[in-house]
């Protein structure tokens, strides 16, 4: 069996000295799965993310990238936000993609950065945008941007936070079968928070449910039709069809957690 | 309908000084005032303490504006450093520089240098406040990117920052220019000719020992046109140029 890309072993955090989040939090992500994280507000779902990243650490236990303690940030690890200020406004879109690559540990050469940055966002449909600035973008576009940078840096893991809140309804869709696309391709593992049921079921590979603390096994894991035990979604790319009589009753099952 | 208020003002004033009600040495005609602002800028006189005032503007400014970034810097050291920047800026700002005026001759004498330290000091603290405001509003998530991405120092810098700040401290430079440019000018009356000639300034001061009214008239015109001249058409572009780009929308 192959070492697990992020391992969180028994971990405990919380912001103010009093206030718990997380409390003995063990889980792991298998490389290449599609992990959509769901639960209640405040439940430490971007809490989660954001010690994954690298950006908080642990009070308690331990979380492991790849075998390794996570001490910093690292752009093997990307964090993705909403569509706000993800793009720096005063530079093009081609400009922006390759920015870290040209000045992060890859130390590229502006030509090469550029050539990566435009290969990256032609695969995220934005060949025909590389002058753009971000502010003559639809918030998609942006989002697509966001993501073809990440993958351009070379990130292994995706850490997604409600990336997609602020869309349209048809933005969304198309959104997710972009991100579920190139995640394939490039066989990056994700990590994607959400609030909405039917985001998650239709993207993910399995979901993480995650429970208030105090609750016992604050983590449940729910697998999804169509997917390998370890999550890895075998579905090559494309979304899960929301009308089968499996996806309606996980919806149910997810909605029946949520308002328990 | 803005655009009329020029020429009334000028129809209005032109009667005035026809109707004889008022004595011409207050209210001269505007016909007076065209010939002496001709006769003093064909002179050369006029024309050459207006560009000697707009060079020392420009240098105060520029000085002003470097030492500001470098308080922005050692603000940017740590807490303490933030908050001992902070306070120097709360106690100095306020002061006139008219207030400065009896000290700066003790230091510096009359002369340009005197003239100068007036003019940083009336450009340093709205170029530095407004940086520090587009520091403190540079978007956190800025700041997590960078970090994400293990961007180099240099990289940062260039990259983010400057061009994060860039728009704030381009608005301070507006206002520093404009409080130059009146400190300058109260500078020059108080302490007299400052380089060969003097400035625009030391114009207006001569004009009104010499009872010259309609030069009076015609050097406050010119300090006018200058003040527009360089707001409206050297930072209002600037700024317009600078909101486009950004994908801000022009004030």
């Amino acid at each position: 069996m192959t070492r697990p890309i992020l391992e969180f072993s028994d971990v405990g955090f919380g912001y103010g000295d009093q206030d718990q989040v997380l409390r003995g939090c063990s889980v792991s992500l298998e490389r290449g799965s599609f992990v959509v994280l769901l639960g209640p507000s405040g439940c430490g779902k971007s809490t989660m993310l954001r010690l994954a990243a690298g950006f908080l650490h642990p009070r308690s236990g331990s979380i492991l990238f790849d075998g390794q303690a996570i001490h910093a940030p690292d752009r093997r690890r990307m964090l993705i936000f909403q569509e706000q200020d993800q793009l720096f406004p005063w530079s093009r879109l081609l400009a922006n993609t390759a920015l870290p690559l040209m000045w992060g540990p890859d130390h590229c050469q502006r030509s090469e950065a550029e050539d990566r940055a435009r290969v990256a966002l032609a695969q995220a449909g934005l060949a025909g945008n590389l002058n753009d600035f971000p502010h003559q973008l639809s918030g998609g576009m942006k989002q697509r941007a966001v993501l073809a940078r990440a993958l351009a840096v070379g990130a292994e893991l995706l850490l997604l936070d409600e990336p997609f809140a602020s869309l349209d309804a048809f933005s969304r869709e198309s959104l997710q079968e972009t991100l579920v696309g190139a995640c394939a391709r490039h066989g990056s593992t994700v990590l994607f928070v959400t609030h909405d049921i039917h985001e998650a079921v239709r993207i993910g590979g399995e979901i993480w449910f995650l429970h208030r603390v105090g609750q016992s096994g604050q983590v449940e894991r729910i697998p999804l039709p169509g997917t390998s035990p370890q999550g890895v979604s075998p579905r090559g790319g494309s979304l899960r069809d929301l009308d089968t009589p499996e996806a309606i009753a996980i919806v149910k099952s997810i909605r029946d957690r949520l308002t328990r | 309908m803005s655009f009329l208020l020029i020429p009334v003002l000028a129809v209005g004033w032109q009667l005035l000084a026809m109707s004889g009600t008022v004595s011409p040495l207050l209210v001269p005609g505007l016909d007076a005032i065209i010939a002496a602002l001709w006769r003093d800028l064909s002179h050369g006189t006029l024309s050459y303490q207006l560009l000697f005032s707009l060079g020392l503007v420009g240098a105060g400014t520029l000085l002003g504006a470097c030492i500001a970034v470098i308080l922005a810097v050692v603000a940017s050291l740590g807490r303490e450093a933030l908050r001992s920047v902070r306070l120097l800026t709360a106690l100095l700002h306020p002061l006139p520089g008219i207030a400065l005026l009896p000290l700066v001759v003790l230091w510096a004498g009359t002369g340009t240098p005197a003239v100068l330290l007036v003019m940083i000091h009336a450009a340093l603290w709205p170029v530095y406040l407004n940086l520090q405001t587009g520091l403190d509003e540079m978007p956190q998530r800025y700041r997590e990117m960078t970090r994400n991405w293990q961007l180099r120092r240099a990289g940062i810098l260039l990259h983010v920052i400057v061009p994060a700040v860039f728009p704030s401290f381009l608005s301070g430079l507006r206002t520093a220019w404009a409080r130059s440019w009146r400190a300058l000018i109260a500078a020059e009356m108080v302490f007299g000719a400052a380089g060969h000639f003097g400035g625009i300034g030391w114009y207006l001061f001569e004009r009104r020992v010499y009872m010259d009214t309609p030069g009076l008239y015609a050097g406050l015109f010119m300090v006018m046109a200058a003040g527009v001249l360089m707001d409206a058409l050297l930072f209002g572009s600037l700024e317009r140029i600078t909101a486009r780009r950004w994908g801000r929308e022009a004030r």
